[in-house]
């Protein structure tokens, strides 16, 4: 990373004030598609980010909407022929001689060799070939696709091997900048809650002025590149999938800096104070969606750019979550925000903080009467103690969102045994035991968001599976006679469960959980054609862990 | 010293009064024993007689429970109870057992029962064991259904014997059978026992074949009956008062039924053999009826030599002998135990015997004890022998 880092420092300082002193063309291709390959799921946003980075183009960019070519969901032909069209436009700057700079978007699926443009791709050698053929005087890739750090390697960029002078003044720099969502072999990932891919998302917060380090109101390409490395690694660290690395590569020469965006041109701002620390996210109230998702360390203040509007922004600190309206720009002020206990926090890849759960859970109750029972009676048999089942349930689940959670369970019931006396001889003894697997869902919510009731949640569960049923008979002669049986299994239960999630009553995750279920098993027969849903009401208690 | 059997009787009668096993007129009812030959071959139910065709062991709910089928188109089982009109008459009240007099008796019959269209089962009560049927209950077609039937019997009587009888081609299995003693039969019409047979209890001459209802002379098997009846009275073929034809005399017959007690029937005067049972002393061949068994002496008057006359068995019906065991009598002389002679040799039939004194082949001649089940029949002695 270093290597890019050096070549940013290095075309940041050549090419800073294009915008500002020489009159200069800007011109940009931003391309989405949603549409996957063969074998790809569709993505959901990449078109919605492609809309996003042309309108952010146009609000704090310097570019004119005229300028902003928003391509969605093309075939390589397409494509080609925006690409071709531009290149007439730069042939005209050039022999006017107007310089240009040209900034390239793509957001989609991809391989290492091609971007798939739904059923068709376009090989990034050919790409890169007409990119880097542009007449531009700078030309700034930017792609947001699994494994689009090969766009640099399929043509050996590297980063400029002597930029040690500096000059921020001068705008003669020439060259490509490409800035990559994952590296050559990694995933490029979406949030359903960012409603975006994490890269996208993160580099337009940036772009509003998350990543303006020096406070001058204008976003290079090495701040921009800085704040998405670290914020889109932060993001993806705790996904499935895992870290996403952003990657950049530059073949430049000259100096300067290279613009991103201007911050300072808009019209209106949030700023989050030098005194605020934590996790904020701007939400956009109108549009229901997040503008900016960011982690403002303590000392220096942050500038978002946004558009005029109605805007929340939320602040999370530990446990407490700070809950701000800003009207029309301004500056955050945590001492007028409302305040909140969090119960549940999501984390920046969309899952949570303890999304599984081990539980440990015993049952008692009587076991169900039936047909089967009623043949066991006729035939002299005497259940003890009211026929009292005791059971052990082992279960994994992982939890989907706030309310909902999916797993396995894997449980053991036995009854207590049925005799019968025989004249002189052993007892009669017969029992019953049931191994059950089954998926299980299961739903909980919280009776408070906040305070003491927020760590008490009732429950209800459904467990569908294969039950294994297992009888033993012992003869008068106390011979043993072993069957088995398979068949379907539910089970149903709702309860209170107390702690759980970061909640510290014994341990942090920690839960006790006292509840009603109900299960139903129609797996044991006998000779007779009887059979036994093993089950009943009983009685639960479990202790479980989240991690 | 024949006042004895009369007071071990009621010495008995002081413990036990009624004769089930807590309340279960039918042992095994599970039909859980099954016994099998002693090459392990085959099995057989212990507890009940297979009286004609076949059996078979069948799985009912489960194969390691059994039933009993019923093989071939006239097959059937049966099991006497000795059940008695006395059974059911005492009852706790404020913990002190309180008996009434004998009454009507009332039974619930219980089963399971697996029959098919071609068969026809029938539980048949033949009280008094006497081979007469005085109540049959029609088992209906079903798979495994529980059956349950009350019956109400009048008294006096002692013992049932309970035949399960099926007849057709179809199939019949059994499961779970028993009888006890039950409450709330009232409003049932009352099975009356047909005339008693010899041995049997009575309270009058017209309970009796014979026309005749004397005090018992002999152990009675129906303890229950018996505790309530003093004198305890029997059906009798004869009396002192009635002479028996034809030069015989009253005396004892031979055991029928290990739920009556022995006959009282004319027999052959001085015909029974040393160690056989005897109401009076002309029945004995020795002359001599001691303890109502034909014995040498009936004290030491009848012993030269200064031998006394003592039991020459151990057991409580024993044939009386001068000097039992002595080892003194001389080849040819009367012995009822090899001990009793010079030569170590008494030459007789051996003698089996219940513990009442009846003679005995198997322990089912022999009358209830503990459990449902039937006294031992054991060997004693020698029957008239003589010494070698």
């Amino acid at each position: 990373m270093w290597k890019a880092l050096l070549a940013l420092a290095c075309l940041s300082s050549l090419l800073g004030t294009a915008h500002a002193e020489e009159p200069i063309a800007t011109y940009a291709i931003v391309v989405g598609s949603n549409t996957g390959g063969p074998g790809q799921t569709d993505l959901r946003y990449a078109e919605d980010d492609a809309r996003k980075v042309g309108a952010l183009l146009v609000e704090l960019g310097g570019y004119k909407s005229d300028q902003v070519d928003v391509v969605v969901h093309p075939t390589p032909e397409q494509l080609r022929a925006h690409i071709n069209a531009l290149a007439d436009k730069l042939n005209a700057d050039l022999a006017a001689g107007r310089p240009s700079r040209v900034f390239f978007y793509y957001s989609g699926h991809a391989r290492a060799t091609a971007l798939d443009l739904g059923s068709d791709e376009l090989l990034l050698v050919e790409l890169r070939q007409r990119l880097f053929q542009l007449p531009a005087k700078l030309t700034v890739v930017v792609l947001d696709a699994c494994q689009s750090g090969a766009f640099s390697r399929v043509k050996g960029a590297q980063p400029a091997a002597d930029f040690s002078f500096n000059s921020r003044q001068q705008l003669d720099a020439t060259g490509v900048a490409v800035l990559a969502s994952s590296s050559g072999s990694e995933l490029s990932q979406e949030s359903e809650q960012l409603k975006g891919s994490y890269f996208t998302h993160h580099l337009l917060v940036g772009m509003r002025g998350a990543s303006d380090t020096n406070k001058d109101g204008l976003v290079t390409v090495d701040e921009a590149y800085r704040y998405a490395y670290n914020q889109t690694l932060l993001a993806t660290a705790e996904t499935a999938v895992g870290g996403q690395h952003v990657s950049f590569e530059a073949d430049l020469k000259g100096h300067g800096e290279v613009p991103l965006s201007y911050p300072r041109a808009a019209t209106s701002s949030i700023e989050l104070p030098a005194t605020l620390e934590g996790k904020t996210l701007v939400e956009d109230k109108r549009a229901h969606s997040v503008v900016a998702e960011t982690y403002k360390a303590k000392g220096a203040a942050v500038r978002i750019a946004v558009a005029p509007g109605d805007y929340t922004v939320m602040v999370r600190q530990g446990t407490t979550l700070s809950r701000c309206e800003v009207s029309g720009g301004g500056v955050v002020d945590l001492g007028k925000c409302s305040k909140e206990e969090l119960v549940t926090t999501t984390t920046k890849g969309g899952g949570f903080t303890r999304p599984y759960r081990v539980e440990i859970q015993l049952v008692l109750g009587a076991e169900r009467k039936d047909g089967y029972t009623d043949t066991l009676e006729a035939f002299g048999y005497k259940a003890k103690f009211l026929g009292a089942t005791t059971g052990l349930y082992v279960s994994g689940l992982r939890r989907l969102t706030k309310y909902f959670w999916v797993g396995g369970i894997v449980s053991d019931e036995a009854t207590d045994e049925w005799t019968r006396d025989t004249d002189g001889l052993y007892p009669l003894r017969f029992k019953w035991a049931m191994t059950t697997l089954a998926a299980a869902g299961r739903a909980e919510t919280a009776f408070a968001e906040d305070g003491f009731f927020s760590t008490i949640k009732v429950y209800s569960q459904l467990g569908l599976g294969l039950g294994i049923g297992r009888t033993t008979l012992h003869d008068q002669d106390d011979m043993t006679t072993k069957d088995s049986y398979l068949g379907p299994a539910l089970s149903l239960g709702a309860g209170f469960l107390f702690g759980g999630d970061d909640h510290n009553y014994i341990l942090k995750g920690t839960a006790f959980s006292l509840g009603y279920q109900f299960e139903y098993a129609p797996v044991i027969e006998n000779l007779i054609g009887d059979t036994h849903a093993v089950g009943g009401h009983r009685l639960s208690a479990a202790l479980s862990y989240s991690f | 010293m024949r006042k004895l059997p009369t007071l071990l009787l009621f010495g008995a009668l002081a413990t036990q009064l009624g004769n089930t096993n807590c309340g279960q007129a039918l042992r095994d009812p599970g039909y859980d024993l099954w016994c099998s030959d002693e090459s392990g071959g085959s099995y057989y139910l212990c507890a009940w007689k297979v009286e004609r065709g076949d059996i078979k062991r069948v799985p009912t709910w489960h194969e390691g429970d059994s039933g009993v089928e019923l093989v071939g188109t006239d097959a059937a089982i049966a099991q006497l109870s000795p059940v008695d009109s006395a059974d059911g008459q005492c009852r706790d009240v404020d913990g002190k057992s309180e008996c009434t007099s004998p009454d009507n008796v009332c039974l619930e019959f219980s089963l399971l029962a697996n029959i098919d269209d071609n068969a026809v089962v029938d539980l048949n009560m033949d009280i008094f064991n006497d081979g007469t049927i005085e109540n049959t209950q029609r088992l209906p077609i079903g798979k495994w259904q529980t059956l349950s039937y009350k019956v109400v019997i009048g008294q006096p009587f002692a013992g049932i014997r309970f035949e399960l009888a099926k007849s057709g081609t179809g199939t019949a299995q059994l499961a779970n059978i028993g009888a006890h003693l039950a409450d709330n039969c009232d409003g049932l019409p009352v099975i009356e026992p047909g005339p008693a047979p010899l041995g049997a209890p009575c309270a009058d001459a017209s309970d009796c074949v014979s026309g005749i209802c004397a005090n018992g002379e002999s152990p009675v098997p129906f303890p229950g009956v018996a505790g309530f009846l003093q004198p305890v009275k029997v059906c009798v073929g004869c009396s002192p008062e009635q002479n028996c034809s034809g030069g015989t005399i009253c005396g004892v017959g031979d055991a029928t039924s290990p739920v009556r007690a022995q006959e009282t029937v004319c027999v052959v005067p001085a015909a029974k053999q040393l160690g056989e049972s005897c109401f009076w002393f002309n029945e004995c061949a020795s002359n001599y009826c001691t303890g109502g068994v034909c014995s040498t002496c009936k004290d030491n008057t009848q012993c030269g030599g200064g031998e006394q006359c003592g039991e020459g068995w151990d057991t409580v019906f024993s044939a009386w002998v001068c000097n039992p065991n002595g080892g003194a009598r001389q080849s040819g002389e009367p012995c009822v135990s090899h001990a009793d002679c010079a030569s170590g040799v008494c030459n007789g039939t051996e003698r089996m015997q219940c513990e009442d004194g009846r003679e005995c082949v198997t322990a089912a001649q022999c009358p209830f004890k503990e459990g449902l089940k039937n006294g031992p029949c054991t060997t004693v002695g020698i029957q008239g022998g003589s010494c070698q």
